[in-house]
């Protein structure tokens, strides 16, 4: 389980994952690669493997994976996928834009299924 | 539907029985054991209650924990609809013998990015499955799923692992979904499932009745057609005609008719305590008034009556039945007799049935009358009311009640529906008709048969008195029966006949008599002649004598007394 952590206004989200899978791994580097983008380092990512908690899915009702939930800031906002749709991804968790103009178009290439 | 289904002897499929009310006897032990089984119908046709059942009977009944996957309702509402039925599901959890995880689809919750698939649903439903060693597992609202998720064949490659998994692991699940073609249109149809269960709900006349259809049961016989069903207070129940297994304690006990004529015609004893039996006749036969003697009879010996009226009220079945020498009144006031009028039009067979079966529980009488029973017919269809007749049958003789039926028939009772097909389940059928002859109308009654005892199957008059009815033999003659004034007239002149020929008889008698009195007389006068006649020979005789004497006096002179007097005697010796 990765953590970064920052003492404030500090992003976080928690991506379920069933496995070691390629499309887990793909997920991961995925949401990373984002948030570096667009977050800098003021973001924390919890991976969490649902053969180690099941209980957890049904807890936070998880059903597709990958599963990305944003914890903070609230409200929580969830995207299911590998995330390779990026613009997606951005809109939907509402990342600031401005760290956006840094990278041109951030494509992440991830390594195909 | 009359016929008993004969039970195949092919080698059937390991079964899981249900525990549901009749569902074990249509499929002949339940569904199929490791199996999955697909429930279709709409919303509101009772299919998420038939899998709450399944898993809670499973659970109470059969010592099988289960698991129960909501895709539709959430654990608090399937609580609380439950609480209804008088299964307490969070007591089945809080004890570990029930798992229940809803899952929540719901599209505008996320958004998809990427690729996915919905190993989570699997994750969730080992996790619920391990957690309780749930044997049963119930998938209500599964086709939610394609609502909830925009890549079909994500969902359809879980669900296919998932029936994989559920057919590895033995558990007998069952699936629901609102129709086949939902299921098909995903790519599950008809191959997938090994039992399909069909539950519809038809409005006829704004009553509506639910029915359930076994569609397919592969390597398993089981009952055709459809099957109503009612949602009561402890859940599901079709007792199908088919189905009916005569597994009562039977009573050798005897009850009166209420009317001794008719004891008499059965065997001399009346009917047997808890068979059912059944009155039809045409309108204005009697029928109320022999259930009414029923319900009399019931009373005097302190046993119960109560009586479902679907024609008249209360009021108006009293007010008749005093006419004719029989008062309620009393009998209502002391508790033993309870009337219970209904509209048929009022609600459903299901309801009416339901409402029934609760008022028995409640007043635990021993006899009940359905008068008359036809009415329901505008209830629902004449399969419906015979299925419910029989339904209503089973229940009163599971609890040795005895149970009067009447039914209405039309003026060809053969051909009419008004036996409601249900005769061939009653043990004693009392038929009543009207007789029109010489412009007068009579009743008539007699006894198509009876179970278990040695029957009168004369037809016998029925005359409704004001002390009750009465039954009077009919006169047999050349020209056929005859009843009513015909009968009287009839028996009137055989009497004015036999009176007729006494008389004649007697004037014959009397005839001879004087003959032989006026022979006696004359033989007497005879007699007097001859005597008369033998009186003057012999006076004719002594003149002679006296003639002869007197000569020989004279011949002799006075001297010769002696000799005249030797004389005449010589002669005379």
């Amino acid at each position: 389980m990765g953590a970064k952590r920052r003492s404030h206004k500090t992003w976080k989200f928690a991506l379920y994952v069933i496995g070691d899978t390629a499309r887990s791994d793909s997920a991961i580097s995925s949401l990373e690669q984002i948030c570096n983008s667009y977050l800098g380092k003021d973001y924390a990512i919890k991976v969490i493997d649902l053969l180690e908690h099941p209980e957890l899915a049904r807890q936070h009702q998880i059903l597709a994976v990958p599963t990305v939930i944003r914890t903070y800031p609230l409200p929580e906002r969830r995207v299911i996928g590998d995330l390779s749709r990026t613009e997606l991804v951005v809109a939907f968790l509402e990342l600031p834009a401005q760290q956006a103009q840094a990278t041109s178009r951030p494509e992440h290439p991830v390594s195909p299924e | 539907m009359k016929k008993r289904r004969e039970i195949s002897t092919i080698v059937q499929l390991p079964k899981v029985p249900t525990g549901i009310e009749g569902f074990d006897n249509i499929t002949l032990g339940g569904l199929p054991a490791g199996r999955i089984t697909l429930l279709l119908g709409l919303a509101g046709s009772g299919k998420t209650i038939f899998g709450l059942e399944f898993l809670v009977r499973g659970i109470r009944q059969y010592g099988e924990p289960g698991a129960l996957i909501s895709f539709e309702e959430t654990e608090e509402e399937l609580v609380a609809n439950c609480s209804s039925f008088g299964f307490n599901l969070q007591e089945l959890v809080s004890s570990g013998k029930m798992a229940i995880d809803h899952m929540s689809v719901n599209p505008g919750e996320f958004i998809e990015a990427g690729r996915y698939d919905l190993d989570g649903l699997l994750v969730r439903i080992e996790h619920a499955v391990s957690s309780v060693g749930a044997r049963r597992i119930l998938l209500d609202g599964v086709p939610a799923l394609f609502y909830g998720f925009a890549d079909a064949s994500a969902v359809r490659d879980v669900l296919v692992r998932l029936y994989g998994w559920l057919k590895d692991k033995g558990l007998t699940a069952v699936v629901t979904a609102e129709s086949e073609t939902e299921m098909a249109r995903h790519g599950l149809g008809r191959s997938l499932p090994d039992c399909i269960v069909l539950l519809t709900e038809r409005l006829s006349d704004n009553s509506a009745t639910r029915y359930l259809r076994m569609a397919k049961y592969r390597g398993s016989s089981h009952g055709a057609g459809e099957f109503p069903f009612l949602i009561g207070e402890s859940g599901i129940s079709l007792i199908p005609v088919t189905s009916i297994q005569p597994a009562y304690e039977v009573s050798s006990e005897r009850i009166t008719t209420g009317i001794p004529q008719l004891d008499n015609m059965l065997g001399g004893q009346g009917y047997y305590q808890g068979n059912s039996i059944l009155v039809s006749g045409e309108a204005g036969t009697g029928k109320t008034s022999l259930a009414a003697h029923l319900a009399l009879a019931s009373c005097q010996r302190g046993q119960r009556c109560l009586f479902f009226a679907f024609e008249e009220s209360e009021h108006e079945i009293t007010r008749n039945m005093r006419s004719i020498g029989i008062d309620f009144q009393p009998w209502l006031k002391e508790g033993l007799l309870r009337f219970r009028s209904s509209r048929a039009t009022m609600y459903g067979l299901e309801m009416h049935l339901v409402t029934m079966e609760r008022e028995v529980n409640a007043f635990q009488p021993r006899v009940v009358i359905l008068d008359p029973v036809t009415n329901l017919l505008s209830a629902g269809s004449l399969n419906e009311v015979q299925v419910m007749v029989s339904r209503m049958i089973d229940f009163l003789k599971g609890k040795a009640i005895t149970g009067l039926f009447t039914t209405l028939t039309g003026r060809e009772f053969q051909e009419s529906p008004g036996e409601v097909g249900v005769s061939s389940l009653m043990d004693t059928w009392i038929v009543l008709r009207n007789l029109e002859m010489n412009g007068e109308r009579t009743r008539l009654l007699y006894i198509w048969k009876s179970r278990g005892m040695a029957h009168d199957s004369k037809v016998r008059e029925f005359l409704l008195t004001d002390r009750g009815v009465e039954l009077v033999d009919v006169y047999a003659g050349p020209s056929g029966i005859l009843t009513g004034t015909a009968r009287v007239a009839q028996k009137e002149k055989n009497y004015v006949e036999q009176v007729r020929r006494k008389h004649d008889l007697e004037r014959q008698e009397r005839q001879c008599k004087q003959r032989r009195a006026a022979l006696e007389a004359q033989i007497a006068a005879l007699r007097a002649e001859i005597e008369a006649t033998d009186i003057e020979m012999e006076q004719t005789q002594r003149e002679a004598e006296q003639y002869e004497a007197n000569i020989a006096e004279m011949s002799l002179g006075e001297t010769k007394q002696p000799g005249r007097r030797r004389g005449s005697q010589k002669k005379k010796s």
